[in-house]
């Protein structure tokens, strides 16, 4: 389903179906998924469609900015580190693109929503929550469900902590498909409370496609580099 | 007939039109006429500007910003140009006797005192607000007895539209010194619901079932998780309280009594599904005369 198309789209499966019905008049983009459907009239001269996965923070209400990834809770000793893997959810951007104009045709989403709260309801934000297993080689995910997040934790406190979530801005979320949907991140632990997330820029393996990214905060290289700074806690 | 002078346009009109610019007999102080004709080219110029201004402002922003927020730039942008042409030409008038600046400035403050006291504190109130920032457009805020979205926060008044689509102009004075609940400020809002169970249904169960089905309500929040609890032994019922945590983006979207409508009806299916009732008001009545076997239990 991923990728750029010129003519027809046909995609279907148990969960979901997206194609490009050709009408007497003008094209039509249809799509089906978990009894949710979505139509659109296309021009005649339509430019390229592109289908690639998105930052998972746009449904089913853009009301959260950030993603939240619970796991197990793990403890890093002082100056450890520690590569691991998690899944994320995804969500799925049809775009339009014409000329230098990339147009969002449609959003959706095979992956269950749930919003949590980070922090204080007066200082804190909310997050699209996801409670991700612990793993120390890629899981195995559903393609267009769940995406891998390869996550190397640092502990820079002088003591030992207990990590068992990571927040990341979606403003500088980068996110890449081949055979499966991954992005690389660092998290840098700096006591108990503080943490910065980083979502790096560059795809976890070589080959893999760059998504279209929805937020364009990220095309500030300051934004991107800034990451994310966690002050309500890591456990 | 609508009778028009043409003479002005006439080439003795304009001849006597430039003879004024250039006369060196002064209208105002020191300042001749050309330096008048000046200010009021400027400030005309300015105001086509700004509104060339405004226009491209609007086309070019109106999709990435608040109305209000831009319509504050907007006028910012205006009475910025307005104020350069004036302060690029004003300084000819400097030279102004005496008298006349303070008839201009008498004039003012007879205008000022006349136009009332409560435009003042209503303006200064708007300040206030704007520079305390309570609400912005687009919150649902409670004011006195007003709840709606604000629309925007004029000089004077604040503009809130009301679920019913009335729009209520209150003075600023009256927001500012009321009570305004805001519940759009934090990011997220709790709800308290309370239902009553029968004495004889489980209360565990009942409380499983209850948090189990927000549980799985994608806009009810993981954390804080709902709580639901034994609030009172009341006459007729178990009282059993729940705790919701919403994010307010959505619960401003959709207010209250669309949550109610939506959250309520959903626990009452859950909990009869189970088995477990939502009893009545009740109140048993013993009369003296009935002897103690007739009754169902000891009491």
């Amino acid at each position: 389903m991923f990728g750029r198309y010129e003519g027809d789209i046909s995609y279907t499966d148990d969960a979901v179906s997206v194609r490009l019905e050709k009408t007497s008049e003008l094209p039509r983009y249809v799509r089906s998924c978990r009894g949710e459907n979505a139509e659109k009239a296309l021009p005649s001269g339509r430019g390229l469609i592109i289908i690639n996965p998105v930052e998972p923070v746009n449904l089913p209400l853009p009301l959260a900015r950030h993603l939240e990834i619970a796991f197990l809770p793990i403890s890093l000793p002082p100056g450890a580190h520690q590569k691991l893997f998690l899944s994320f959810p995804i969500e799925i951007g049809v775009f339009l693109e014409a000329g230098r104009d990339v147009h969002v045709l449609d959003l959706f989403s095979l992956s269950e929503t749930k919003f949590s709260l980070y922090g204080s309801p007066d200082a804190g934000l909310i997050t699209r929550w996801h409670t991700s297993g612990l793993h120390t080689a890629p899981p195995a995910v559903s393609r267009y469900q769940e995406g891998i997040l390869e996550l190397t934790i640092r502990n820079s406190s002088p003591e030992t902590v207990d990590v068992s979530r990571a927040v990341f801005d979606s403003d500088s979320m980068h996110l890449f498909y081949g055979d499966f949907v991954e992005m690389a991140g660092d998290m840098e632990v700096y006591s108990p409370m503080i943490a910065r997330t980083r979502v790096r820029t560059l795809p976890p393996r070589a080959g893999m496609e760059r998504c279209i990214e929805l937020y364009t905060a990220k095309k500030i290289p300051v934004v991107q580099g800034k990451g994310f700074l966690m002050e309500f806690g890591v456990a | 007939m609508i009778p028009v002078n043409f003479s002005a346009l006439t080439p003795a009109g304009t001849d006597a039109f430039f003879a004024l610019i250039q006369s060196d007999e002064n209208v105002i102080g020191t300042t001749s006429p050309a330096e008048v004709i000046s200010f009021v080219v400027a400030v005309i110029f300015a105001y086509i500007i700004g509104v060339a201004a405004a226009f491209y402002l609007k086309r070019r922003f109106s999709h990435k910003m608040k109305k209000d927020q831009l319509d504050f730039w907007i006028k910012a942008v205006r009475v910025l140009l307005v104020i350069a042409a004036i302060s690029v030409t004003i300084p000819a008038f400097f030279d102004a006797s005496l008298t006349i600046i303070a008839g201009i400035v008498i004039g003012l403050v007879a205008v000022f005192a006349l136009a009332g006291q409560k435009i003042i504190t209503n303006f200064l109130c708007g300040i206030a607000i704007r520079y305390e920032h309570p609400f912005t457009s687009g919150d649902y805020i409670t004011a006195g007895e007003t709840s709606g979205t604000v629309v925007s926060i004029t000089p004077f008044a604040t503009i809130v539209r009301t679920t019913n689509g009335v729009s209520v102009h209150i003075p600023n004075e009256k927001v500012y010194a009321g009570d305004v609940s805001n519940f759009y400020l934090n990011v997220a809002r709790r709800y308290d619901y309370e239902l009553g169970i029968r004495y004889r249904d489980d209360i565990g169960q009942a409380i499983r079932i209850i948090t189990g089905m927000l549980d799985s309500y994608q806009f009810v929040l993981k954390y804080p998780a709902p709580e639901a609890f034994v609030s009172d032994l009341a006459d007729s019922s178990v009282k059993i309280k729940v705790r919701v945590w919403f994010p307010s983006a959505w619960a401003h979207t959709q207010d209250d009594v669309s949550l109610r409508t939506h959250i309520l009806p959903e626990i009452k299916r859950a909990l009869e599904a189970a088995g477990i009732a939502i009893p009545f008001p009740q109140r048993v009545v013993w009369f003296g005369n009935e002897t103690q076997k007739n009754r169902p239990d000891d009491r």
